[in-house]
């Protein structure tokens, strides 16, 4: 659209296929120009934030949606890495989790999470939170330089 | 320990003063008894022999009077008209008076007597007579009487002729008691007895206050001499010797208890002070120099006093000694003095005594009288009758007789004229004497001298000492003169002269006079005898003047006027005396040195000893602090009781427990803490087990019941352990208060019960669960399929529509998956279990047979070595490894041949099962991530899974008791571990 308004680079860590499909379609129906990339577990996520394994080129995202429950690296460890490194920890991190126990919220917190959200079972409500997180995070918060 | 030692040493003063007052005072006692018994004895035997020598020499005066011939003679003829006889009797003088003389015959009859106041029984008693007649006896002596200080004797003795005896001369002579026993030549302390037939004569003992009485039988005299000395002196000198020894004893005594409440204090003062305490000087020299220096004192004072007994003894010995020689000398003089009596009695009683007469007369007397030169007649002759004299001696056979005087050359010549001669006309023995014969004793100084003084006194005279005419070698000699008138002698000095016949003259040479006192040679004291009747220029008469006085002792004697000292003197002093006291002073010194070593010893070893203890005691103390901080401080409460059951401890936590103070329970029955029944089963426990020892609460714990002071009963869990000491026995308890626990105990028991439930529960649902939902999911799978049939024209162009038909299908599916895996991950826990022996190798080949038949894409490799058979669930066991190997096959590579290799190894009691793969492998940090539910390393496109197979294995593992785990490298493949005990051995039965 305009020149000052930048593209913003959205990383989900999801293994779910199904919510991978939900969101991106959420994304589209959307009309986004926003760029989301995917990564299906915590070590590729790790991998594409440090720019290793093959991700040497991957562009640093402006909001991280994060899922808990991954195979091998799991999210909660994905978290804690992200915000003990100065590089990244000023990147949000949105939990997206199916998990409603109260332990993963707070967990989630403590480890500065910026904010938690349980997946809503209905595939309409889904999209529609996944929505509401984008125009949130991306139009009305204002967010760091990434060349800060 | 210190104290110890005082009181040791106190003990020991005491022990030697106890023993110093009733052995070693005694004993002193004894010996200074006896010493002083042996003195006395010596004294007496001293004494008694003086007494005899008295006796002897009154005895010569009578005896040398009862040879006489013309005595001898009238008695043989019972001539009792004998004028002769009877004049001579008249006239002899015995001690300055007329003596009193009785002659009579063999029969006993009185021919003769003179002087008044005979006491004596001369007529009727005739007892003494037979003993005399028959030679048994030499002499008799008889005591009569004492009036005052002067003692009246009878002496009677035979007269011979030719040994026979012819009659008896008998003499009663009264004696001054002083000149009998010379009482004040000794000392003031003595007094004297004699006893004889009831007759007891004695020298005044109203100055001796305490008696002590030696006696003597003297057989010559025939009576008891009874020497007394005054014990009070001797008494005195014990009772200092006594007081002495008591004195140093008894300071010793206070000295050393001083030194023990010093010593006292200072170990108290250690006992405070235990570890700052180290050897000082004081501390452990102080008391063996104090007892050295008493040592080395009492050595010395010892030493002192040793030497000073042992020289007074010498000193008394030697006055002794020096008296015996005196006296001896006296008699002797005394003896010869009373014979020239006897000369001149004879003259007293003839007119005119011719020269045979005097030979005659004089024999006798000189026979008995060694010891006098010569005995001379010394006429007074006027110039006119010298002739006549010469003529006369002439007469008498003595041929060159001239009168004679000595020239200014000492050569003798004949006399001068003078108006007076007194030469020496008689003398007998003329044997040795010729030279003074006719030797005018007027014509030297000192013979005239003495010739005039007793002539002008008329008693006897002795010269001072002159050299005598006839010495032939260089004695001193002495003449005495006794001068004989021709009539009864007057006061009227001037008449005297005119009368004077002469005098009869008794030579003495000093030195013969000496030896012949039978004590002079013998002892150890020397003689010297000086003339000091002049005392400005005294003359040595015998002797040589003692260079140096070791011992002197000398006496005023007076011997016819003139005045001797004769002193006794020792040059040496005997050495020899001494060791004695020597021996005490050095042995006294090394002992006091020893016993002083010895105390340092003991003191220095004491105190190494005294600090070990305190070193030990303070460790103790600590320790015992300590303890007693544990006790007291203890958690558990802790009771001592004896063994009637009395409280005698009870700590703070006791206190705490049971709301009481310790003052309010120590001493009381340890019931008063038990509430029924045991309050009133404990005496009968205590009972018991006194009378049968059978423990049944010591030395095991115990869960009874305690009661607290409000009356509240709660538990309690008691442990008695038994003390026994040396005589008694006491019950320690440990008791704590165990309500909580229980309480705690109670409330977890209920918690199993609720966790056992709620498990279960849960288990039964997740069961149910799981076969309910198979159903409504079997439903959404299946229908979906049917639809995707029904509307499959529609969906051929319709991709999205296919891919969600796909997530249905697939969503579907996993959830079966899900279902049946939780279904088996349940059944593991809600099966019963079934032990029983499992064979591993056929369960392998038969997971080995379905697997290569449901899996031909996928064409992996299988094997084991040789397995053991395992005891378990074998559904449970079957799961385990077909899991496992599932796991193997499954996580690969794409190109790799999958190989699962099992083995086993022996791990002791239980077996070690390795299930080793050729996977993919993972990561150290997903070594426990893995057998947690649900967790998964890999994405389902890459691995499809559930992430329930290990937690399966997991769970199955350890139902049956054992352990799994996993070593890996990402890579390179993975091996598990599954550790199960072995199977129990099977019983044959």
């Amino acid at each position: 659209m305009t020149e000052n308004v930048r593209l913003a680079e959205i990383l989900l860590v999801e293994d779910n296929e199904g919510d991978i499909e939900l969101t991106r379609e959420a994304f589209e129906e959307a009309k986004f120009r926003n760029k989301l990339h995917i990564a299906e577990d915590g070590d590729i996520a790790l991998d594409y934030l440090f720019k290793r394994n093959g991700y040497e080129n991957a562009v640093t995202p402006d909001i991280i949606l994060l899922d808990l429950n991954l195979p091998s690296t799991d999210g909660r460890e994905v978290l804690e890495i992200i915000k003990a490194e100065p590089m990244l920890k000023r990147i949000p991190v949105i939990v997206l989790t199916s998990s409603q126990a109260d332990k993963d919220i707070v967990e989630s917190y403590d480890l500065h999470a910026n904010c938690y959200i349980v997946k809503p079972v209905n595939a309409m409500k889904f999209m529609g939170v996944v929505r509401s997180v984008e125009n949130f995070w991306v139009d009305i918060v204002c967010l760091p330089s990434v060349n800060n | 320990m210190l104290r110890t030692l005082s009181l040791f040493t106190v003990s020991l003063f005491l022990l030697i003063m106890l023993m110093s007052a009733f052995v070693i005072i005694p004993k002193v006692n004894q010996m200074f008894e006896s010493q002083h018994h042996e003195d006395l004895q010596v004294e007496l035997a001293l004494e008694a022999a003086l007494f005899n020598n008295f006796v002897e020499s009154q005895r010569t005066i009578i005896e040398d009077l009862a040879t006489y011939p013309s005595l001898t003679s009238a008695v043989m003829l019972s001539d009792a008209s004998n004028r002769t006889i009877q004049e001579l009797l008249d006239n002899v003088i015995i001690g300055g008076e007329k003596g009193r003389l009785v002659l009579q015959d063999i029969a006993g009859n009185v021919l003769m007597q003179t002087g008044k106041n005979l006491q004596a029984d001369y007529v009727t008693d005739n007892q003494w007579i037979e003993p005399l007649l028959s030679g048994v006896k030499p002499y008799h002596f008889q005591l009569l009487s004492q009036e005052g200080q002067r003692l009246t004797f009878k002496m009677s003795v035979p007269v011979l002729y030719n040994s026979y005896v012819e009659g008896l001369l008998s003499s009663e002579m009264t004696v001054s008691l002083a000149d009998v026993f010379v009482i004040k030549s000794f000392n003031n302390n003595v007094a004297f007895k004699l006893v004889q037939d009831n007759l007891v004569i004695d020298t005044g003992t109203k100055h001796i206050k305490t008696f002590r009485e030696n006696s003597m039988q003297l057989p010559g005299p025939n009576l008891t001499f009874i020497f007394i000395t005054d014990d009070a002196l001797i008494i005195d000198s014990k009772r200092s010797l006594q007081n002495t020894i008591l004195s140093v004893l008894f300071f010793s005594f206070v000295l050393s208890f001083l030194v023990f409440v010093v010593l006292g204090y200072q170990g108290l003062l250690q006992a405070q002070h235990t570890n700052s305490i180290r050897f000082s000087f004081w501390k452990t020299y102080a008391l063996p120099i104090l007892v050295g220096v008493i040592g080395v004192s009492a050595s010395i004072s010892a030493y002192m006093m040793t030497l000073n007994l042992e020289k007074t003894t010498i000193e008394k010995a030697l006055t002794v000694e020096s008296q015996q020689k005196i006296n001896a000398i006296r008699a002797s003089i005394d003896k010869n003095l009373q014979s020239l009596d006897a000369v001149k009695a004879f003259y007293s009683a003839s007119a005119s005594v011719s020269r045979q007469e005097f030979k005659t007369f004089t024999a006798p007397l000189l026979a008995n009288h060694d010891n006098i030169q010569a005995l001379e007649w010394i006429p007074n002759i006027s110039h006119s009758q010298r002739e006549y004299y010469q003529q006369q001696a002439k007469l008498d056979g003595i041929s060159h007789f001239a009168i004679k005087e000595k020239s200014a050359n000492g050569s003798l010549i004949v006399a001068k004229m003078r108006d007076n001669y007194f030469p020496v006309y008689y003398v007998e023995p003329m044997t040795g004497n010729e030279k003074s014969v006719g030797f005018d004793l007027a014509s030297n100084s000192r013979r005239l001298a003495a010739l005039m003084d007793a002539e002008k006194h008329n008693r006897k005279v002795a010269t001072a000492k002159i050299n005598l005419v006839q010495e032939q070698g260089s004695q001193s000699g002495i003449l005495v003169f006794n001068p004989i008138f021709s009539d009864d002698v007057t006061s009227d000095m001037t008449e005297q002269a005119q009368h004077l016949r002469g005098f009869v003259l008794m030579v003495l040479r000093v030195g013969d006079l000496i030896a012949s006192t039978s004590m002079s040679g013998a002892g150890q004291l020397s003689l010297y005898i000086e003339d000091v009747s002049d005392a400005d220029s005294p003359e040595v008469i015998y002797g040589n003047s003692p260079v140096n006085n070791a011992f002197s002792r000398a006496e005023i004697l007076t011997v016819a006027g003139r005045n001797w000292r004769i002193s006794t003197y020792s040059e040496i002093n005997d050495e020899s005396i001494v060791w004695s006291a020597w021996l005490i002073l050095i042995g006294g010194m090394i002992l006091s040195g020893i016993i002083s070593l010895g105390m340092v010893h003991l003191i220095r070893r004491r105190e190494i000893v005294e600090q070990l203890v305190n070193i030990r005691t303070s460790e103790l103390t600590a320790s015992e602090e300590e303890y007693r901080a544990v006790v007291e401080n203890a958690v558990d409460g802790l009771i001592t009781i004896d063994e009637q059951g009395r409280i005698e401890k009870f700590n703070a936590s006791a206190q705490k427990m049971f709301g009481y103070a310790d003052t309010e329970v120590i001493g009381s029955n340890i019931k008063m803490l038990m509430p029924e029944p045991y309050h009133g089963e404990h005496d009968g426990y205590l009972k018991n087990y006194h009378d049968t020892s059978v423990k049944k609460i010591i030395g095991i714990g115990r869960y009874v019941e305690g009661k607290h002071k409000d009356g509240r009963v709660f538990p309690i869990e008691l442990s008695i352990s038994e003390m026994l000491f040396a005589n008694s026995k006491k019950f320690s308890g440990i008791v704590r208060d165990i309500s909580k626990r229980i309480a705690l105990e109670k409330e977890r028991e209920k918690f199993i019960d609720e966790l056992t439930d709620s498990n279960e529960e849960l288990e039964r649902f997740a069961y149910v669960c799981s076969h309910d939902l198979q159903e409504p999911l079997r439903m959404i799978r299946s229908f979906s399929e049917k639809l995707q049939e029904h509307i499959a024209d529609d969906l051929k162009n319709d991709a999205k529509g296919q891919k969600y038909f796909n997530f249905v299908t697939d969503g579907a599916s996993r959830a079966q998956t899900l279902i049946t895996d939780i279904l088996a991950y349940s059944s593991i826990s809600s099966d019963t279990q079934i032990l029983e022996r499992v064979n591993i190798e056929s369960l392998i080949n038969v997971i080995r047979t379905n697997m290569l038949a449901n899996q031909e894409v996928n064409k992996g490799k299988i094997t084991f070595e040789p397995l053991p058979e395992l005891q378990g669930n074998k559904t449970q066991l079957l799961q385990l490894f077909q899991n496992l190997i599932n796991n193997g096959m499954k996580y690969q590579k794409p190109e790799q041949i999958p190989h699962v290799h099992i083995s086993a190894e022996d791990a002791g009691e239980h077996w070690t099962f390795i299930v080793k793969d050729n996977g993919i492998g993972m990561e150290e940090r997903h070594f426990k991530k893995i057998f947690e539910v649900f967790q998964r390393l890999h994405r389902r496109s890459q691995f499809a899974g559930t992430g329930v197979g290990l937690s399966i294995c997991k769970k199955v593992v350890e139902r049956h008791g054992g352990t799994i785990w996993v070593n890996s490298k990402k890579g390179f493949g993975s091996t598990f571990y599954i550790k199960l005990l072995k199977p129990t051995p099977i019983k044959e039965n």
